[in-house]
């Protein structure tokens, strides 16, 4: 049957859904007056789908056709669904008319395994190749790296794309075998490496030499499925630790498991695990910008995400004794710890404090929000509300639990999604 | 003080609010010459002195570097706000503290100031993303649009870096107001509401009807969360977005 572009463009966006990532962050490309496009350091939304997430890149794969039989996916082998490639000209031309509708801030794409790994990352890099040299785009690009494809490939890719990703999938070697038997760990974790390992070098070439081609420049991210199997929050919290440490990584994404096939090695979900989700996310933030350590944040006796709390509440509460924190002399990293105040908020109290002598009133009026940090703070030698934190820890936790109570976990999640 | 009234300009603006400043009086209101219609006796008419108004950036740029004279810029752009009193009042504030003010986020000048200027900015900001372009039957791209605050000359910049080599008009249909880019070089323009159906290219129709299609697709169905959506694109915005309006 022959497809036309925008019946490909409907079968592929559609497989291309449950990639989480839409990031066009972490590159600076220039505009050229021979070409098209910038791109800027703190990414760009576009629009926004009926599920609230942003829409920033052209998320497509290039085939939903699959060698592979993965019991999450919707594009595994052994379903019947409709297929469709595109070739590279109609991924390129989508990508620049759209680009130039300023729709999207530039294209990420991935693949089903068609042939084998090699033949499909060929044509991504050839997209990216396409794209950058031959149309001069300076959009973003983000790339899927293949697990087992040849590493020439992989570095033809870096040397397009801005980003480049490889999905762990799952948390545990023991899960991969079971829903995804025909990957492996190392497979997976072999492109990670040689991409981190790329990434490292072409830094420090470019220090040298201003103009060497740069190397995947916004970085390597990676995605893995939450709640098809059973690992612990601690588990799945030390791996993205060991991946921001050891490969480098920019993000890792955590994507609630939505069930798309009735298979009997699959839990049975009513609901996609969102709120789950969103913790690991909190949780993940506190490790990238609050320098939190996973261990600090979960302990073997207490492995899972508090429902109820976040997690940066939850550790305050196990720690009635860094507590109060007094806002005119605490330093920047003190303050992130306090439940509530995020990066702009300390900042925006460091800057004002210079000022003059800051009352509780205050901080509510720069904009501090005050529903969980009032407990764990003092303005002057003076707290920010009864019952005082460090002298009775259970009744701060007992307040919190009631006033989250009220806002209803339903409305917290209104934020993320 | 009977009232000032400038020309509208940038430079119009800050020479009267020198001369607000030397009366040392409080209070002083200044008014562009659009708004000073209701005014019952008129005001005084300032002429408008580039000099006087270098004048006065270069000893406020002192105090308060590159950032003030980012907010100042800010502000000016926020038509819909009292902008002529914000940037009175913060100037005045500022060359009595002798210092750079834009952390004191506590004084009732500076918090109003900071927060107009970053709804400006967030704005701004907003558009680089949901600005949406289709391209006429001569091949140049066109950008309708009806933002809050005054930002088209803000983002014209931007898309010239990205899209150089192209022709476009980015339209403010609130002001009527255009800045048009003619592959070199921006130029202002003044338009009226009859540019509203301009002609699209052969292939304008088959590109939207894609993105409305991608729009569409790309959403998880077991996750629809409409409010969400909302929070980050208003409904007031809808109306010029290609993937949420129907042909």
């Amino acid at each position: 049957m022959f497809l036309n572009t925008a019946q490909k463009l409907d079968i592929l966006a559609a497989s291309a859904k449950y990639d989480v990532s839409c990031s066009s962050s972490g590159s600076r490309r220039r505009g050229s007056p021979s070409g098209i496009g910038s791109a800027a350091v703190a990414g760009c939304c576009h629009s926004w789908s009926e599920d609230g997430r942003c829409i920033s890149l052209l998320k497509i794969l290039f085939s939903n056709v699959c060698i592979y039989d993965c019991a999450f996916c919707l594009n595994r082998r052994s379903n019947d669904i409709p297929r469709a490639t595109f070739t590279v000209d109609e991924v390129a031309e989508l990508t620049l008319e759209f680009y130039k509708r300023n729709y999207i801030e530039g294209l990420f794409l991935s693949s089903g395994i068609w042939r084998s790994p090699d033949d499909t990352m060929e044509c991504l890099a050839k997209v990216a190749e396409t794209l950058r040299f031959r149309h001069r785009f300076n959009g973003y690009i983000h790339l899927k790296a293949i697990p087992g494809a040849d590493p020439n490939l992989i570095r033809r890719a870096g040397l397009a794309a801005d980003r480049l990703s490889v999905n762990i999938e799952l948390p545990t070697e023991k899960s991969l075998k079971l829903l995804a038997p025909d990957k492996t760990r190392q497979a997976i974790l072999h492109p990670m490496r040689q991409i981190g390992e790329g990434i490292v070098e072409n830094r420090a070439e470019r220090k040298k030499f201003r103009k060497a081609p740069s190397f995947a420049p916004a970085g390597q991210s990676s995605q893995l499925v939450i709640g098809a199997t059973p690992e612990s929050d601690l588990q799945i919290l030390h791996l993205t630790e060991s991946l921001y440490n050891r490969f480098s990584l920019k993000r890792v994404y955590y994507s609630a498991y939505v069930p798309v096939n009735a298979d009997s090695r699959l839990p049975a979900l009513r609901q996609p695990p969102a709120l789950r989700e969103h913790r690991l996310y909190q949780a993940d933030w506190l490790m990238r910008y609050y320098g939190f350590r996973a261990e600090e944040i979960l302990t073997p006796s207490q492995p899972d995400l508090d429902e109820h709390f976040d997690p940066k509440t939850a550790w305050a509460l196990r720690h009635p004794a860094s507590f109060p924190v007094e806002i005119h002399s605490a330093g920047y990293e003190t303050l992130l710890r306090v439940p509530g105040i995020g990066v702009t908020s300390a900042k925006r109290i460091i800057a004002a404090r210079r000022y003059a002598r800051l009352a509780v009133e205050d901080l509510q009026r720069i904009g501090v929000v005050l529903k969980r940090a009032r407990f764990f703070i003092t303005c002057g030698g003076r707290y920010g509300a009864e019952p005082k934190f460090n002298h009775s820890p259970e009744r701060v936790r007992r307040e919190l639990l009631t006033g989250s109570k009220r806002a209803s976990d339903a409305n917290q999640l209104r934020l993320f999604g | 003080m009977t009232p000032l009234v400038y020309d509208g300009s940038f430079e119009g603006m800050l020479t009267a609010v020198k001369l607000v400043l030397e009366k040392g009086a409080k209070g002083g209101e200044i008014l562009p010459v659009e708004g000073s219609e209701e005014l019952l006796f008129g005001g005084d008419r300032v002429a408008t002195s580039e000099e006087a108004a270098r004048a006065l950036l270069t000893d406020f740029h002192c105090y308060a570097g590159k950032r003030g004279l980012r907010l100042l810029l800010l502000l000016f752009l926020a038509d819909t706000a009292p902008r002529e009193r914000l940037i009175r009042d913060y100037i005045r504030v500022t060359m009595e503290q002798g210092k750079d003010i834009g952390g004191w986020l506590t004084h009732p000048v500076v918090a109003e100031a900071v927060r107009t200027a970053r709804r400006v900015a967030h704005e701004a900001h907003r558009f680089t993303g949901l600005l949406r372009f289709r391209q006429l039957a001569d091949g140049s791209f066109y950008a309708p649009f009806e933002p809050d605050y005054n930002i088209a000359a803000a983002l014209a910049p931007h898309f010239a870096r990205r899209m150089g080599k192209e022709r476009w008009l980015i339209h403010d249909r609130r002001r009527d107001l255009g800045i048009f880019w003619d592959g070199r070089e921006f130029v202002p323009a003044v338009l009226d509401q009859k540019v509203e159906n301009p002609a699209v290219s052969d292939r304008e129709n088959f590109f939207q009807e894609c993105w409305r299609n991608y729009h569409r697709r790309i959403a998880v169905e077991g996750r629809r969360n409409p409010t969400l959506q909302r929070q980050f694109m208003p409904v007031r915005y809808w109306r010029y977005l290609t993937e949420l309006t129907r042909t």
